[in-house]
């Protein structure tokens, strides 16, 4: 989110919810046919994970495969945290598509269990199994036995991009690079773990192939800091105070389980790619995720949304598109 | 600056309120009651439905009306309740620290009385499988979406357990248009009470089914099904016994959680299987001062005996704030066989004591015995005892005198 907040920042247009689908190539330069529009380029920098496979293909290059692999985890409550202060990892046992099943603790002072790496049939398929479930349990408890299921407060998933399929095993390594097939194209395919923390080698990659082909100026007005959402809870109380006294709606504590003040939940809302989610306000702002996952904060943040967005009760989604919340007023 | 207070307590539910009320007619001028909703009346006020106050006040009240009752009366004996206010920490010495849009406030209270309530259980908390599409809600944020904030939540319902928000719930919902295609409940018998079984579900001809339980949620945007088995003994699904339900909404009513995070902090000693405070039969945490009462001690089913249970914390808390001593507490009280649990957890027996309790399993014609070791002190005979409502027994002091241990079970 700070990457794409930063990109906005220095100009980058988003368009979210717009799907691509078509590219073609004219002379020099892309026609892309998204959602209901048509977008012209002459580079396109595929990243689109699970789907850089189709995007290939789309503007030419076919022969390019991802196999979808799922990871399930567990987040384990706060008060936890006391009993393990270092990541956790099992000695790697041959033939799993992963790291095996491991312990994170996190910033904020959760536990994570996972992740398992399973091989699936459709590239959406999000749904958490109680075969996995029950591994990972049984894995984490051994590495961890005062584990107990109440410590769990939820359970989610990620789909990785792989490369290389269930016969092959193992990883493949990153695609980076310039289509053979379609110049202009810039292939980052497979790009599953590390891929978050090579993200940055990676588009210095990327800008390095384009600056071999035209000359790249850095531009001058570049802001390379983007300012944080506050996090209130933090702070130090002399700080809190006079956050308060300035701003009364950081004395508005909304999340209960994770200390997020009101102030907080509306520079999530108002923020630069107009995303009003909630799953947009729980990545920024962090309410939410805490274990009562909502139950206190829900009917607040649907306040907030109201009041702030002026959206209806219809308006209002986890995630965009048709994953609304509710039908409508009460009759 | 540390402001001092007599008396602070934390919620203005049923609890908070009555415990203030019974402290301000006992004497203690400086109370402050502090409430993190913009009113006080707690749960109460998203309880539309009536059947509240039936002990109490011989009258069918619905939430809002037994919560203003006693919201006119503190109003009356002025007392200091300030909302919009979380207590975000009670430390060990009774320093309360608030914040509120008016900043952040510590608070030196000569006694604390804890009455938070509860949180809900979570799908995250109960592992359900499958996707996590919008749709799925526990039962008390629906029942304040749809009476508070006027928001329908779906259209066509399952609700997974039959504890009374779910029950109440399934009722709600079918009155507001939605239909309702199950309650299912884990248990062979419902958790609920009695009378909300009649009127929310036979009388709306929504199917009740027990032995069963969620194994599946599917829908990647919204939910779009949701998948029941049956389950064995250990509560295991069965094997091939699988329904599908098309629907677009999960209704949780799994559990209510004592809100304890603040008390856990303060180093509050909790009993492990009502989720509250461990407490003598003045109420009294293992914090000497620190009070705790309502739904934040124990999972209560009737309003009537929250106030109960606030009246006697606030006597507790006044007699502690007039002469400091501490109370001896030595008998530990244990929960024996058919009894799930009891409460006060540790007695001095020096006085009567009304005991709490909830029983494991529903059972007919049975006798709950109090005993020291052998020697049995009391027994009570039950037509009916059921999980779903909790058993009030007392016992006079004579009749708990010279005791050297005792213990709450099922005659066998």
């Amino acid at each position: 989110m700070a990457l794409a907040e930063n990109a906005v920042q220095n100009g980058v247009k988003f368009f979210l919810e717009t799907e691509v689908k078509g590219i073609s190539k004219r002379n020099d330069l892309f026609r892309i046919k998204a959602g209901e529009s048509y977008y012209y380029s002459r580079y396109v920098i595929n990243s689109a994970g699970l789907y850089s496979d189709r995007i290939a293909s789309m503007a030419g290059e076919t022969g390019y495969k991802i196999y979808p692999c799922r990871g399930e985890y567990f987040i384990l409550d706060k008060r936890t945290s006391q009993y393990l202060n270092m990541p956790v990892y099992p000695v790697p046992r041959s033939g799993i598509g992963g790291l095996g099943v491991h312990l994170t603790p996190t910033m904020e002072g959760n536990i994570l269990i996972g992740p398992s790496a399973e091989y699936i049939k459709t590239k959406n398929d999000y749904s958490a199994t109680k075969t996995v479930m029950d591994k990972l349990f049984k894995e984490a408890k051994e590495l961890l036995p005062p584990l107990s299921m109440k410590h769990i407060i939820r359970s989610y998933t990620g789909i990785r991009s792989k490369i290389v399929g269930p016969k092959t095993g193992g990883f493949g390594d990153f695609i980076i690079e310039e289509s053979k097939v379609v110049p202009g194209l810039i292939n980052l395919i497979g790009i599953e773990s590390p891929g978050l923390t090579s993200s940055a080698p990676i588009s210095r990659m990327v800008r390095d192939i384009i600056s071999n082909k035209e000359d790249l100026t850095p531009k001058k007005d570049f802001i390379p800091e983007r300012k944080g959402i506050v996090q209130f809870r933090e702070l130090p109380v002399e700080q809190k105070q006079a956050l308060i006294k300035e701003c009364p709606e950081y004395g508005e504590i909304v999340c209960r389980c994770e200390g997020i003040t009101k102030k907080e939940i509306l520079d999530a809302v108002n923020n630069p790619l107009g995303v009003t989610t909630l799953a947009g306000i729980k990545y920024r702002a962090r309410a939410m995720m805490g274990r009562c996952q909502g139950g206190y904060c829900l009917t607040r943040i649907v306040d907030i949304l109201k009041n702030e967005k002026g959206l209806n009760p219809e308006e209002i989604t986890l995630r965009g598109k048709n994953s609304i919340l509710f039908t409508g007023q009460v009759k | 600056m540390i402001i001092n207070k007599d008396l602070v307590i934390v919620g203005a539910g049923p609890a908070g309120l009555a415990a203030a009320i019974e402290a301000k007619k006992n004497g203690i001028e400086d109370i402050l009651v502090v409430e993190r909703e913009p009113v006080a009346g707690g749960i109460l006020n998203q309880c539309i439905h009536d059947g509240f106050g039936i002990v109490k006040f011989n009258e069918a009240l619905t939430g809002p009306e037994y919560a203003r009752k006693y919201i006119d009366e503190a109003e009356k004996l002025q007392i200091d309740i300030v909302t919009n206010t979380m207590v975000q920490d009670i430390s060990s010495n009774r320093e309360v620290t608030t914040i509120s849009p008016n900043g952040i406030k510590t608070y030196k209270a000569g006694a604390v009385i804890l009455a938070m309530g509860c949180r809900e259980r979570t799908r995250g908390a109960i592992c359900i499988p499958g996707t996590r599409p919008a749709g799925v809600f526990t039962a008390g944020v629906a029942q304040n979406l749809v009476n508070i904030r006027n928001i329908m939540v779906g259209k066509k319902v399952v609700i997974l357990g039959s504890g009374d928000i779910g029950l109440i719930m399934a009722r709600r919902l079918t009155l507001e248009g939605a239909e309702v295609l199950a309650v299912v409940e884990k248990l062979p018998y419902s958790s609920g009470l009695q009378r909300n079984i009649t009127q929310c579900l036979e009388d709306f001809n929504i199917p009740l089914l027990l032995s069963h339980t969620v194994t599946n949620i599917e829908g990647h945007e919204r939910v779009k099904s949701v998948t029941v088995a049956k389950v064995n003994e250990k509560g295991a699904p069965i094997r091939g016994t699988s329904i599908r339900f098309d629907c677009d909404t999960l209704i949780l009513s799994v559990g209510l959680i004592p809100e304890n995070e603040v008390a856990l902090n303060a180093g509050i000693i909790l009993d492990n299987v009502t989720g509250g405070a461990s407490v003598d039969e003045n109420l009294q945490t293992n914090i000497p001062g620190i009070f705790a009462c309502g739904n934040v001690l124990q999972v209560h089913d009737l309003v009537d005996y929250v106030s109960a249970e606030g009246e006697l914390a606030a006597k507790s808390a006044v007699s502690y704030i007039r002469n400091s001593k501490p109370i001896e507490s030595e008998v530990m009280v244990k929960a024996g066989k058919g009894i799930r649990y009891v409460l006060p957890q540790t007695i001095s027996a020096d006085k009567d004591i009304t005991f709490s309790m909830r029983v494991n399993n529903p059972s007919k014609r049975k006798t709950i015995v109090f005993k020291d070791g052998e020697k049995r002190l009391k027994k009570k005979f039950f037509m009916a005892l059921n999980p779903a409502e909790m058993v009030r027994i007392e016992l006079k002091s004579h009749e708990l005198k010279d005791i050297s241990g005792l213990e709450v079970c099922i005659d066998e």
